[in-house]
């Protein structure tokens, strides 16, 4: 026991250091060393092909191109020729790149003028940098141009020139910003992220507009080169919690991230908890706030869904309505939702527990209506308590997948089946039918999908415990999750912050709403050193007034 | 993970004699009488029939018949009685969840102390089940009476203690102290004819009477009279509502009158040598009605009404007692009063309290009760309105 701790502990050591040892490196240096690193590797046999693809003549470096870019059909390779003879290529892929502006901005004024010598022409374009157009710059490693090809830029090649232009008219479709349609809400903003990671960082910027907003961007995916970024407000943030984020994602080496789940389930701390310790929202001004906060956000491309680490279960208990509303209701229906996680977690198996052990508890009355409801009902409680609830299940799933013209059909069908005639049939008991509706509802009630999913898969364990050992089992069940969940951490943080570890000035944001004059400080755990958030006394309008009076 | 595997098998462990019971193996027993014949102790369990209670929507379930059965077998004792009745019984019997014991006259006057034998070493019998007194034949009238008013005869015995109409006594109640062991008094549950009670036009109907003193577990004479018991159920500070009439201080006739609770401290004094329990009931009435000529205005006449008010109650509570005392059961249990004041007096009378009780304890009976509300009008009805409108 004793050297299995001595090695936990020098292996703790070790991570430390380590850890301090990538602080100070510069973590981009790093990223692009291992790139380097691998390509190095693969493209040893290229080489030779390199030497050609960076050599000033243009017939073999097009060649390299034409290779490379065999049987892409989208390809364009636009060859031309400026005045005197400098002939020049074009390359681009058609649909990702705006050709219009590069005719306006590039063909025209280079075909529109005379460049005598191939000195006169460099000059024009690199170091005198003439051509109408910003956020142009150059390459000289084909393989360079090749991915900004792939990424929708243009690349003109010249003869006689080993640079080659980049230029930045990547331009194609996204779908345009929408209502957020799984995190609704009446008072807020309506704005959720698009599929484009360029436009949900316009979406955050434009709600904090301070240079201490940064965006930091890394490219994963060998294949698929995805744009992923770190959001968070330098100097709120703790620059722990961003080297601990960066160090975590610069482990993800795969061929293609094509959601922010994949970054997720990489970085999170412990995967197979049912609980997920990391959020994600659709809702830029959730990121906004969370930033605010003191939290990062990871924006990736392609994803509608950003994601905000750390995060604790009660922020995931909160609803973005909630700063919207008025306080008073808003802390009203928090409750609520507290008492729903309650129902949607313990209902059935708090139902089977008291009508298979516990008859002496349920008040006379009650017991013979439930008796007598159950006396056609064939199968045990606890049975009939798991058909209805995956039978339930079921339901819900399939009507996130039945296309939407047939929803309506299997929801009749399925309300039908469950509700009226599975109790007629005297398969099901009208009680069991009550709470299994109930408790549907109730895991609705949690704002976090993946929060009620989670406890929505936790009842079905509860259930056998309660049917194997009754409340006694339930508490055993209650006991375990809750120490599971006291064991969780998320970057860091206590997955109970702020109630164990208790914080008083954090749980004002727990168990009430507090009013926005009042919420003067940010939450400990995300943002330790930098904790005012506003002047105190913001309702000093009113003071003021009193004094006069 | 193993650690979570390793902590459930350990649960395994923990069940012992644990074990489910679906609600539809179970027969929960909502009343137990208990009587007295010549071939020993009979025992009736009263339960309701779930399967006929099912709700209608299953076609071919034998809906419409009894509700409320009653499954009875005699045997020596008690305890065999219960095991042959469970014997009859297709389903387990779940005494756990039953509030009342009704019991035969016959079985009180020969001692229920089984019952409070059964009720102290058995854990599912809850030391609150309410205890009730038939006075006759308990399960031939029980089984027989029609119920009209609630589903079940058993929802009936509880209304009448939830609402304060029936004196509450429990089990937990003859074994407060050890000094007045087994004493108590046990509420009646009458069953008239159809002339009067609770419904009438029905063969037999349930209510309430008086109240039966039981002493070391045995009824005595006499039988309180309602008007007793409702004394007595105020001493037990359970009195509920109560409407009453007074003579009127001014002149002949009636005034109705009506308490909506009774509130009552009883402490115990020592004076002159001699111990002295003093009841103070306090309460307030409202006035519903007056056929005497006295005016509500004149406070010198309320003042009167309130003084024969206070007098009517504690001429009620001292007859009340004057009863009881006689038969020796200590019934409010007053020895835990002398018990906890006077712990040195009381050890020297202990071992015959029920002799001191009975000879030597003195009751004193201090009502205070006034004239809360006194209605709209000041005199009477009669006075103010038609007798009034005769003299123009």
């Amino acid at each position: 026991m004793k050297q299995e701790e001595k090695e936990k502990r020098e292996k703790l050591v070790q991570l430390e250091q380590q850890n301090e040892q990538m602080q100070q490196q510069s973590q981009l240096e790093q990223l692009t060393q291992r790139e380097q690193q691998e390509q190095q590797m693969k493209q040893d046999a290229m080489e030779q092909q390199e030497s050609i693809a960076s050599s000033p003549e243009l017939a073999p470096r097009l060649e390299w191109f034409k290779l490379r870019l065999e049987r892409v059909a989208e390809v364009v390779f636009h060859e031309f020729t400026v005045d005197y003879g400098h002939s020049c290529v074009l390359i681009y892929m058609s649909g990702m790149f705006d050709i219009k502006q590069a005719e306006r901005n590039l063909l025209e004024p280079l075909l529109g003028k005379v460049f005598y010598m191939k000195d006169e022409l460099t000059q024009y374009l690199f170091s005198r940098n003439q051509l109408p157009v910003t956020e142009l710059h150059w390459v000289d490693r084909a393989a360079d141009a090749l991915q900004a090809i792939l990424q929708g830029y243009g690349i003109l090649l010249f003869q006689g020139e080993p640079r080659m232009l980049v230029l930045p008219y990547a331009n194609y479709e996204t779908r345009s910003i929408v209502e957020a349609p799984n995190e609704t809400v009446l008072r807020g903003p309506r704005e959720a992220f698009i599929e484009d990671i360029g436009v949900n960082i316009s979406l955050l910027r434009r709600r904090i507009k301070s240079p201490l907003l940064k965006t930091e961007e890394y490219t994963f995916g060998r294949h698929t080169s995805t744009r992923v970024v770190l959001a968070y407000m330098e100097g709120i943030c703790k620059d722990s919690l961003i080297h601990e984020v960066r160090r975590r994602i610069s482990y993800l080496d795969i061929d293609g991230v094509l959601s922010s789940s994949q970054i997720e389930e990489t970085i999170t701390d412990r995967p197979s908890s049912p609980f997920t310790q990391i959020q994600y929202t659709e809702r830029p001004d959730v990121v906004s706030s969370s930033i605010l906060e003191g939290r990062v956000a990871i924006l990736v491309d392609n994803t509608p869904i950003a994601l905000l680490a750390p995060t604790t279960i009660f922020s995931k208990m909160q609803s973005s309505e909630d700063y919207y509303q008025n306080f008073v209701a808003a802390t009203a229906i928090r409750y609520i939702r507290y008492l729903f996680l309650f129902i949607s977690f313990l209902l059935p198996s708090f139902y089977i527990a008291i009508s298979t052990f516990h008859a002496e508890m349920i008040p006379f009355r009650l017991l013979v209506t439930v008796a007598s409801a159950r006396e056609v009902v064939p199968f045990p409680a606890l049975l009939e308590a798991f058909i209805m609830e995956i039978s339930f299940e079921a339901l819900r799933e399939a009507s996130v997948r039945i296309p939407k013209s047939i929803g309506q059909t299997v929801s009749i069908i399925g309300a039908l089946i469950i509700g009226t005639a599975a109790v007629q049939a005297g398969i099901v008991s009208a009680a069991m039918v009550i709470i299994v509706s109930v408790t549907g509802i109730a895991s609705f009630i949690i704002p976090s999908f993946d929060l009620g999913l989670s406890f929505r898969l936790m009842r079905f364990p509860l259930m056998l415990l309660a049917g194997t050992f009754g409340i006694f089992g339930i508490a055993c069940g209650m006991f375990l999750i809750y120490t599971h969940a006291l064991n969780l951490e998320s970057f860091g943080v206590p997955y109970l912050t702020p109630m164990a570890p208790s914080n008083r000035d954090s749980a004002k944001d727990v168990w009430m709403r507090a009013p926005w004059w009042r919420m003067n400080e940010r939450p400990s755990f995300a943002a330790p050193n930098n904790r005012n958030r506003q002047k105190k006394q913001a309702r000093g309008w009113k003071l003021e007034q009193e004094e006069l009076e | 993970m193993r650690k979570l595997t390793i902590s459930l098998l350990l649960l395994m462990m923990l069940t012992g004699c644990w074990s489910s019971e679906e609600l539809n193996d179970q027969a929960f027993i909502g009343v137990l009488i208990i009587d007295r014949n010549d071939d020993g102790i009979e025992v009736t369990f009263g339960v309701p029939l779930t399967t006929n209670l099912a709700s209608g929507e299953t076609s071919g379930s034998a809906s419409g018949g009894e509700v409320f059965g009653y499954f009875s077998r005699t045997a020596p004792t008690l305890e065999e009685a219960m095991q042959k009745v469970q014997g009859d019984l297709s389903r387990r019997a779940n005494i756990g969840q039953n509030r009342n014991i009704v019991v035969g006259r016959r079985f009180a006057e020969e001692g229920i102390t089984p019952v409070l034998e059964l009720a102290a070493r058995n854990p599912n019998i809850r030391m609150n089940t309410n205890m009730f007194l038939v006075d006759g034949y308990a399960k031939d009238e029980v089984a027989k009476a029609t119920v009209t008013s609630e589903r079940f005869f058993i929802s009936l015995l509880n209304k009448y203690v939830e609402h304060r109409t029936a004196l509450q006594t429990t089990i937990k109640d003859f074994m407060l102290s050890k000094a007045s062991g087994g004493d108590g008094l046990l509420p009646i549950i009458n069953f008239s004819d159809n002339t009067e009670g609770a419904m009438v036009g029905k063969s037999s109907t349930v209510g309430t009477g008086g109240a039966a003193i039981i002493k070391k577990g045995k009824l005595v004479e006499p039988i309180l009279t309602p008007d007793q018991t409702s004394a007595a159920q105020s001493i037990r500070n359970q009195l509920g509502n109560y409407f009453f009439s007074i003579e009127s201080p001014t002149e002949n006739g009636w005034i109705g009158l009506y308490s909506t609770s009774v509130d009552v401290k009883t402490k115990i004094v020592k004076k002159e040598n001699k111990y002295h329990i003093v009841i103070k009931p306090t309460s307030e009435v409202e006035a519903i009605g007056n056929n005497s000529t006295m005016n509500f205005a004149i406070y010198e006449d309320v003042k009167k009404l309130e003084d024969s008010i206070d007098q009517f109650s504690d001429q009620l509570h001292a007859d009340t007692m004057h009863v009881i005392q006689q038969t020796g059961a200590d019934v409010f249990h007053f020895d835990r009063y002398m018990m906890v004041k006077y712990p040195q007096d009381w050890r020297k009378i202990k071992d015959h309290w029920r002799e001191y009780y009975r000879d030597q304890l003195a009751i004193d009976i201090d009502s205070d009760i006034r004239i809360r509300r006194k209605g709209s009008t000041v005199r009477s009805f009669k006075s103010q309105f038609i007798e009034h409108n005769e003299g123009d």
